[in-house]
Parts: structure tokens; sequence; C-alpha cells
């Protein structure tokens, strides 16, 4: 049981796949416009991620190594399928504001790479915990992110204004550049909080990269972090 | 036999696995196939939710025609529905979506900006800035004159079909 | 053919890719260090892209449209992405050997790439037509291509700067300067209009 919790506590802090892993960055950075958004991305990730996860460890025993990435491909995209089906049907608002980032949850790292690396590998609830960890994460990262970029670009916090005509928004943090900036300085913060340990790598890397067996590792040869 | 043997497990190279995945894809269909047939109906009505509601609020409970216009603005397209009465007067226009500079682009969509162009029933200009019954927003001509265009275009499309629909 | 153009030049300025809509940028990020990287990257992902969109415009068009089984998009685009990676990387292994050994490594990457899917299902979205598309796509490679190759330049000049301070090293500092570039972007709203038109 110690070890199940040790899983699941592990998505949410000590590898959180956005802040941690650097994972998942193009949904994080798009669909961060609002609180209420960064919550709605991190849930429909979340319940692809939990979904497919399990799945995945259901069958990885007759999925053959061959055809393994098609698998896990079609498994995922089913799931980001039926997660826009529902959107669109009770939650079109949501759908609306989200957008193509929707069906673009079937690319995101988070969820091949953690098929990749541990539903393949493990049980069925093990999986599950796993998923539910590292979609608590996502979501965490991407709700705080939206709350700032909301808080100050259009002074709204889950859409409702706090500050009134005393405090005019600057804009531009819900725009592109805002995003970047905002995600820069938390990761900055975390670095500073925990004194480097957190981001023991500074680069994106390939640890957690989906990619790592079919490259072989290139982001880091490439950039000379290996031998 | 050596043969027999080669042959036997090159078809399970490839013959097995490639049926695990045909088996999968039409497995995963199947639940896709499955869950449209659930949610359409949903979608189908949210849909037409929505146009009731746009339309009814460009109305403003008279009777007529709405009709959507869709032009191409500062950001990308711009997409508009506007009302108009038995009379053939505009009874109003509200903008759908749009990709503009939220801020100083979306000052020509606001409520009373749009007020103007309630009544009319002529737009002959080229361009906003040659006519003179409508305003454009200052520094935000793009996104006055796609709207005034997004109008226009609504108006001929309403006199072309009779007026009536 | 104007139109084409703008569409293009609108993409590649206005609505960059990465810039502007947040498409494709693990590799933005993770191999825009080097500028032979960068380039090589850039050019990988506007050649698959634009494969990618001229298969996958008809496909949705006489396929998932005839048939209504539009939901099938999501599966169906990815899988042919994933294929055509797969093709082009043994395709050009075989025929063409120091074209692989230059842009081939950065294949399997793209697959995993929003950059990619997220052009093909644009097109659709904007209702593009079949030349409209490949305009888009073109543009949309081209401006990731763009991105790169302008960023290396900037973290060039970051790894040889030795003010920035610990916290910012490495990630955050790099963000802020993709930021920074991007309101640079900013700036040429509303120009392809006034140019092409």
């Amino acid at each position: 049981m110690k070890n199940k919790l040790k899983t699941l506590t592990n998505g949410i802090i000590k590898e959180n796949p956005v802040l941690v892993l650097l994972l998942g960055l193009c949904p994080t950075l798009a669909t961060t416009t609002g609180a209420a958004n960064g919550f709605g991305m991190g849930i429909s990730t979340m319940a692809v991620l939990v979904c497919s996860n399990m799945v995945i460890a259901l069958l990885k025993d007759i999925i053959p190594s061959k055809v393994r990435v098609p698998a896990y491909i079609v498994v995922i995209a089913g799931f980001v399928t039926i997660v826009q089906m529902l959107l669109k049907a009770f939650l079109p608002t949501l759908d609306a504001a989200l957008g193509l980032y929707i069906p673009l949850i079937v690319v995101n790292c988070i969820i091949f790479g953690r098929a990749e690396m541990f539903a393949s590998k493990n049980s069925v609830l093990n999986s599950a915990m796993d998923g539910i960890g590292m979609g608590i994460g996502f979501t965490l990262a991407l709700t705080v992110i939206g709350f700032i970029r909301e808080a100050l670009g259009s002074g709204t916090i889950f859409g409702m204004a706090f500050a009134g005509e005393a405090w005019t928004p600057m804009m531009i943090f819900m725009l592109a550049p805002g995003g970047f900036f905002v995600l820069a300085i938390i990761i900055a913060t975390i670095n500073w909080l925990s004194k480097g340990q957190a981001i023991k790598k500074k680069e994106i890397g390939c640890d957690g990269c989906p990619m790592i067996e079919q490259c072989g590792g290139y982001c880091d040869r490439e950039e000379g972090r290996l031998a | 036999m050596k043969n027999k043997e080669k042959r036997e497990s090159r078809m399970g190279k490839y013959a097995v696995p490639t049926m695990v995945l045909v088996i999968i894809c039409i497995v995963v269909t199947g639940a896709l196939a499955f869950t449209y047939g659930i949610t359409a109906p949903t979608i189908q009505k949210n849909l037409e939710e929505q146009e009731r509601l746009a339309a009814q609020e460009v109305l403003g409970g008279i009777e007529g025609v709405a009709l959507k216009s869709q032009v191409k603005s500062y950001g990308g397209k711009l997409l508009a529905i506007v009302g108009f009465s038995k009379s053939g007067e505009v009874t109003g226009v509200k903008v759908l979506t749009h990709s503009d500079t939220p801020g100083l682009g979306t000052q020509p969509m606001k409520e009373d900006y749009l007020k103007q162009y309630i009544g009319l029933t002529e737009l002959n200009a080229e361009h906003i800035n040659d006519d003179s019954t409508v305003d454009a927003v200052t520094g935000a001509t793009i996104s006055s004159n796609a709207i005034y265009q997004a109008v226009s275009q609504a108006l001929a499309e309403y006199k072309e079909s009779g007026g009536e629909q | 053919m104007k139109e084409l153009i703008v569409i293009m030049m609108t993409v590649i300025l206005v609505d960059n890719f990465v810039l502007s809509q947040f498409l494709g940028i693990c590799p933005f990020l993770g191999v825009s260090k080097k500028m032979d990287s960068a380039k090589g990257m850039g050019i990988a992902v506007t050649f698959v892209m634009v494969i990618a969109t001229a298969v996958t415009w008809p496909i949705q068009k006489y396929l998932l449209e005839r048939y209504d089984v539009e939901y099938l998009q999501t599966l169906v685009f990815i899988l042919i992405i994933a294929s055509l990676v797969q093709l082009v990387e043994v395709t050009l292994k075989k025929y063409i050997p120091p074209l692989y050994k230059s842009l081939g490594i950065y294949l399997p990457l793209i697959t995993t790439n929003c950059a990619v899917l997220g052009v093909t299902i644009m097109n659709i979205d904007e209702e593009y037509t079949y030349l409209q598309s490949l305009s888009n796509t073109l543009g949309a490679g081209l401006g990731f291509l763009l991105a790169m190759v302008l960023f290396s330049g900037v973290r060039k000049r970051l790894e040889e700067c030795t003010m920035i301070p610990e916290a910012f090293r490495g990630i955050p500092i790099t963000l802020v300067s993709a930021s920074l570039l991007s309101v640079a972007f900013m700036g040429f709203g509303g120009i392809v209009e006034g140019i092409f038109l």
C-alpha cells in the first residue's frame, strides 16, 4: 500500500511532468489563459492518461513488441477521441476554449512516455496510480499557471473579477509571451526554492521522453550532455 | 523440414503482431462508433441551441431573419451574425468568433459600438472610412472595417434572397 | 495565388506556430541549441508536415466525410503521421543516405511533435482547400524553421553569458528569451494584409 501511495505522489511533486520532467509543454503554454481552462485541460489529459495506462498495462503481455508503438497510439487516440466527444456533448464551452489542443492530447509526451516507461512494465493498479499521480501533477501545474496568467492578464480568478476598477490588468500575460514568461518564473522559483535540487537536469533532455528508445538518446548526445 | 520451420516462424513473426494490431484497431473503432452514437445527438442539439440563442439576441425579440457572415479581419476570420427585421432593417449585430487582438481590436465588438448599425438598410461604401453613417474605432480600423464588411455582406445576402427566408 | 501567399506569410510571421500558437515547443526548446540541429529539425519537420497534409486532406474529404466517420479523424491522422515518419525514414535510409544522415535522426521525434498533427487538423478546421492547406502547412513549417534558427542564435549568446542568476540558468532564461522573441513577432500583426493586398 505504501508503495502505491509513493507511486501516486511521485507524479505530483517529485516527478511533476511539467515542472520537473519538462514534458507536455505545448498544452501547458497554450491552454493556461485561465485557471478554469488549465484545470479543464489537466483533467481531460488525466482522464486519457489513466485510461490508456490501465488498458496498456492490461494488454502488455498480449501486444507483441514489434507493434508496440502503433498499438499504444491506437489506444491513446481512441481515448482522446472519446474525451473529445464527451466534452463536445457535455462541456461545449470548455471544448471551444481548448479547441485544437484536445485532439493534440494524443501527442502529449506525458501519455506516450508513461505508457512506454511505466504501463508496459507494471500492473494495472500501479499504472492507474501512476496515471492519477501524473495527472494530478499536470493539472496542478496547469491550474496554477492558468491562475497566475488570468489574474495578471485579465484581472479575474476563475472568471470572477477581483480588482474592479482599481487595477488595469496586463494583457500581455494572456497572450503568447506571457505564457513563456510565467512558466519561466515558476521554474526559476522552483529552482531557487529547492536550491537546484528539484530540476537536476536544467535542459530538456532524454529522461522521460517517450522517443528515447527510438532515437537512442539523441537529444542528450547532441547537446553534449552524454559522452 | 528446415524450410517448413523457417516458413512457419516467419509467418508467426509477421502474422501475429499484425493480427493483434488489427484486432485492437477494430475494438477501438467499435468503441468510438459506440460513443459517437451516444454523444452525436447531444452535440447536434448544442450547436442548434447556440445558433438559436445568437439569432434571438440579434433579433431582439422581433420577427425576422438572422444571417451569419464571415469575413477576414486583423488576426484571421471573423464570424458575425446580423439580424434583419421584415422591413429590411438591421436589428442587431453580434460577433461570434474572431482572432483579433483582445483589448483594442475587440472594442468594435462591444454592444455599445455595434448599436450604430441598428436601423440601417443600406451600406454602400467600399470601406468603413468612406461611409459617413457609421464610425470606426480609432486605432482599430481593420477590425471595425471587418465588421462593416460583415454587415454589408449579410445585407447583400438578405436583399438577394428577396428579404424573406 | 495572392491568397496562397497571404496564407503562407501569415502563418510564418503573424501566427507563427511556435511563438504564437505554442505548437512544436518540445523540439523548439530541446533541439534549438545548435544552429545545425535547429536547421535540420526545422527542415525535417517541414518536410514531414507537407507530406502529411498532402495525404491527410484527401483522406478527410474523400474517406472520413464521405462515410460520416469524422470522429475517427484524430486516430486516422496520427496513424498516418506515424506511418509516414517510418516510411520517410526507411526511404531516406535506402535511397538518399547522406540526407538520412543529416535529417534522419530527427524523424522519430517528429511523430510526437504537436505541430505536425496540429497543422493537419488546423487545415480541416479552417476549411482550407487542398492548395490552401499546402500553403498553410508550408508556411507553418517555414515559420517553425525560422523560429528554431533565430532561437538557436539567441541561445548561443545565452550560453556565453555569465551574468545569469543561478535560479534562471538553463530552461527559465531560455523561456524568457522565447517570450521576448514572441513579443517581437507580435509586431507583425496586420502587416501581411498591408503588404500583399
